[in-house]
C-alpha cells in the first residue's frame, strides 16, 4: 500500500526502470557484445548481473540510513554541498545528454526500420507531444501506466522468442571456453552500461516508497534482467552467427524478419517496433522526471511541471542538433555512453558510499 | 525565416502559457528557470533552423576529446 499518492512503490520503480532498459538493450547490446566476445557473447549478462546485485545491496545500505531522501539530498549529505553539487550538476548535463540522444535514436528506429524517407521530425513532435501530456499526471500515472504496459512487453518478448526457436542453431553459441573469460568482461560493458540507470532511480528517491524492499525485489529484478539479456543475445546470435550480428545495425529486428510460423505467421516485426516505441516513451519519460527532480533540487523549486512544455521543445532541438546521422548516434553510445554511464550509475555511488562509511553516515 | 518566426511564435505561446500561471502562484523562481530555459530553447532552434546541416554535437564532442569519428 502506499502512503501518498504522490508517490511509487519500489516496485513500480524497478518497474519503470525494467521497461526503460529494454531499448537499450536490444539496440546495443547483441552487436556489441558479439563485436566483443564473439560466439560466447550470450555470457556477459552474468558479469552484469553480478555488479548490479551489488549495486542493488549498496543501495538499500545507503537506503537505511536516507529513508525519503533523494540521490541528491545523499551525494550532498555525504561529499558535502560544493563537492555534491558538482558531481550533481555532471549527472544534469548527462541526463540532458541522454534524453535527446534517445529522443533521437527513437526517430531513426522507425524511420530505419519501417518508414523509410520519412521526415524525423513527424516522429519526434508526436512522441513529445504525448510525453508533455503524460508527464503533466506526474510520475505515479507514468508507474501505474507502466505496470499494465511491462507485463504485455513481456509477453510479447516470449512470444516472439517461441517463434524464433525454429531458425536457431546452437552450434552458433559454442564453442566457449577459459579464452572467453576475458573476451565475456570486455563485451559485459554495453550490459552494463544500460543497468547502471537503476542508481539514476534514485534521483526521484524521495518519491519512492517502502525502500526497505530494495535488496527483495531488486533480486529477482537481477534475475528477470539476466534472463532477458541473455535471451536476446542468444537468440540473435543463435540465429546469425556472431559474425552477422556484430555487423547488423538491427540485429534483433533483423532476427524478428526471419520469423515464419508455418508460412501463414510472417511480418511479425511490426509488433517489436510497437513495443520498441513504448519502451522509448517510457525510457524517455524516465529521463525528463530526472532531470525535472534536479531541477527541482538545485533551484529549490516548488513544483518544476511549468516547466516541462518548455524542456521538451528544448529537447527536441538539442536532439536534432546532436547527430547527423545514425553512426554517430552509435559511436557516442560504445565510445562515451557506456563509459560515462557506468561512471555515474556505478563508481560514483560506489566512491559515495565508502566515502559515506569512512565519515560514519551510512 | 517563417520557421524562425514559428518557432518565436511557439515558444512565446507555451510561455505566456506558462509564465502567468506561475506568476499567479508567485512562483519567482520557477519563473526563472523557464525564461532561461525559454532562451536557449530559442538561441538553440535559431541555429538550428539556420544551420540544419551543420556539424553535429557528437561531432564536436569527439574533436574535443581527441576522438576519431
Amino acid at each position: 500500500m502506499l502512503s501518498d499518492d504522490k508517490k511509487i512503490s519500489i516496485r513500480q520503480a524497478i518497474f519503470l526502470f525494467v521497461t526503460a532498459s529494454f531499448t537499450p538493450t536490444v539496440r546495443i547490446v547483441p552487436a556489441y557484445a558479439a563485436q566483443k566476445a564473439k560466439q560466447a557473447a550470450w555470457l556477459s549478462p552474468v558479469v552484469t548481473a553480478v555488479l548490479l546485485i551489488l549495486l542493488v545491496q549498496l543501495w538499500q545500505v545507503i537506503y537505511r540510513k536516507y529513508r525519503d531522501k533523494s540521490l541528491m539530498d545523499i551525494y550532498c549529505d555525504i561529499a558535502g554541498p560544493a563537492a555534491g553539487t558538482v558531481i550533481l550538476i555532471i549527472y544534469l548535463l548527462w541526463m540532458v545528454l541522454l534524453s535527446a540522444l534517445y529522443i533521437r535514436y527513437f526517430a531513426m528506429r522507425l524511420v530505419g526500420a519501417i518508414y523509410p524517407n520519412t521526415d524525423i521530425s513527424v516522429f519526434i513532435i508526436s512522441m513529445l507531444a504525448v510525453i508533455v501530456y503524460t508527464l503533466g499526471f506526474g510520475v505515479t500515472t507514468l508507474a501505474r501506466f507502466n505496470e499494465v504496459l511491462l507485463p504485455f512487453l513481456v509477453i510479447v518478448f516470449c512470444l516472439i522468442f517461441i517463434m524464433m526457436i525454429p531458425n536457431f542453431r546452437t552450434d552458433f553459441l559454442t564453442p566457449v571456453s577459459v579464452r572467453s573469460i576475458l573476451p565475456v568482461l570486455n563485451a559485459s560493458m554495453a550490459p552494463t552500461g544500460i543497468v547502471a540507470y537503476f542508481s539514476f532511480m534514485f534521483i526521484f528517491g524521495d518519491r519512492i516508497n517502502n525502500k526497505e524492499n530494495i535488496n527483495k525485489i531488486g533480486f529477482k529484478m537481477v534475475l528477470f534482467l539476466l534472463i532477458t539479456q541473455v535471451v536476446i543475445i542468444a537468440s540473435i546470435i543463435s540465429t546469425f552467427s556472431y559474425r552477422i550480428a556484430q555487423r547488423t545495425q538491427l540485429p534483433f529486428l533483423a532476427a524478428v524478419k526471419q520469423i515464419s510460423v508455418f508460412n501463414l505467421l510472417e511480418k511479425v516485426e511490426s509488433i517489436v517496433v510497437s513495443v520498441w516505441v513504448l519502451s522509448d516513451f517510457i525510457i524517455i519519460c524516465f529521463f525528463i522526471i530526472c532531470i525535472l527532480s534536479m531541477l527541482k533540487s538545485f533551484f529549490r523549486l516548488s513544483d518544476p511541471k511549468p516547466l516541462i512544455g518548455i524542456y521538451v521543445i528544448f529537447s527536441y532541438f538539442l536532439a536534432m542538433l546532436l547527430a547527423n546521422n545514425v553512426f554517430e548516434m552509435e559511436r557516442m553510445s560504445e565510445d562515451i555512453a557506456l563509459p560515462v554511464n557506468i561512471i555515474l550509475g556505478f563508481v560514483i555511488p560506489a566512491i559515495m558510499f565508502v566515502v559515506g562509511k569512512i565519515r560514519k553516515k551510512v | 525565416m517563417e520557421m524562425v518566426i514559428l518557432l518565436v511564435v511557439i515558444v512565446a505561446a507555451v510561455s505566456a502559457f506558462e509564465i502567468a500561471g506561475m506568476a499567479r502562484k508567485k512562483q519567482t523562481r520557477e519563473i526563472i528557470i523557464f525564461i532561461v530555459l525559454a532562451l536557449f530553447t530559442l538561441a538553440m532552434g535559431i541555429y538550428y533552423i539556420l544551420a540544419p546541416h551543420d556539424k553535429s554535437l557528437i561531432y564536436y564532442a569527439f574533436k574535443f576529446l581527441g576522438l576519431d569519428l
